[in-house]
């Protein structure tokens, strides 16, 4: 590659073994692009069925988009106990937003507190995950 | 979307918050010594762990790739990090 322009053929002997290499990946591409059925035909049941699926979701509503008309959409927020079970992801989507903010209001010599921050962070959700165990299940119920 | 059951809580998850914390103590003293203390490291080890941490517990495939999007995109930036040292560009390219 030493001393080639760019735009400029390549006589070394690597660069050669190199283009060589990706050549089969090259011919699959170009086979992939150029007769797509061989590929695409095996998808075609699983397709059908999603498309079925879909269908059918469109004559007959979501359960749990009727039950929200019938009652209020008051039930499609997720309870307390639901947020509890991803207790530890918002302790770490709060603790990750928080450095970024005081980074704006933060002098150079006090950047060193963004360490046990996180730190204090990822134990805090260690602690979350402990309490979120105590409650398995679905995330949501509209899930 | 979101199963929450022991599977997510005692191996995954768990393990990349241990993970992480490995690699904020050892870091700290290296990004010292590199004069690069910006709060969007931290940030960013924190972002990728929550998508490994939601990928764990994800019941579609979407869901999945979704996660493993927002923990990858942590990660690629992090792998260039110092943009001034010739290894971590070669890391990103």
């Amino acid at each position: 590659m030493k001393g080639v322009r760019i735009g400029e053929p390549s006589h070394d002997g690597a660069d050669r073994a190199r283009v060589g290499r990706d050549l089969p990946l090259l011919i699959l591409m170009v086979w992939m692009g150029t007769f797509t059925q061989t590929f695409l035909a095996r998808d075609q049941p699983q397709n059908a069925r999603i498309l079925g699926r879909l269908k059918r979701s469109q004559t007959h509503p979501v359960p749990a988009l009727a039950e929200a008309k019938r009652y209020g959409y008051r039930q499609l927020l997720p309870t307390s106990s639901e947020y509890i079970r991803v207790l530890p992801e918002i302790i770490l989507t709060l603790m990750g937003t928080l450095p970024h903010v005081l980074e704006a209001v933060t002098n150079e010599n006090r950047k060193g507190i963004f360490a046990p921050l996180s730190i204090a962070g990822l134990a805090a959700a260690l602690a979350g995950a402990v309490v979120a165990y105590r409650d398995p299940g679905p995330l949501s119920r509209t899930c | 979307m979101l199963t929450i059951d022991g599977f997510r809580h005692v191996l995954p998850s768990p393990g990349d918050r241990r993970g992480s914390l490995l690699a904020v103590l050892s870091s700290s003293g290296y990004l010292r010594r590199e004069n690069s203390r910006g709060g969007e490291f931290y940030a960013l080890i924190l972002f990728s762990i929550v998508g490994q941490s939601i990928m764990a517990s994800a019941n579609e495939l979407i869901h999945d790739f979704h996660r493993l999007k927002i923990s990858s995109i942590a990660s690629y930036i992090l792998a260039g990090y110092l943009r001034d040292r010739m290894r971590a560009i070669t890391r990103v390219h």
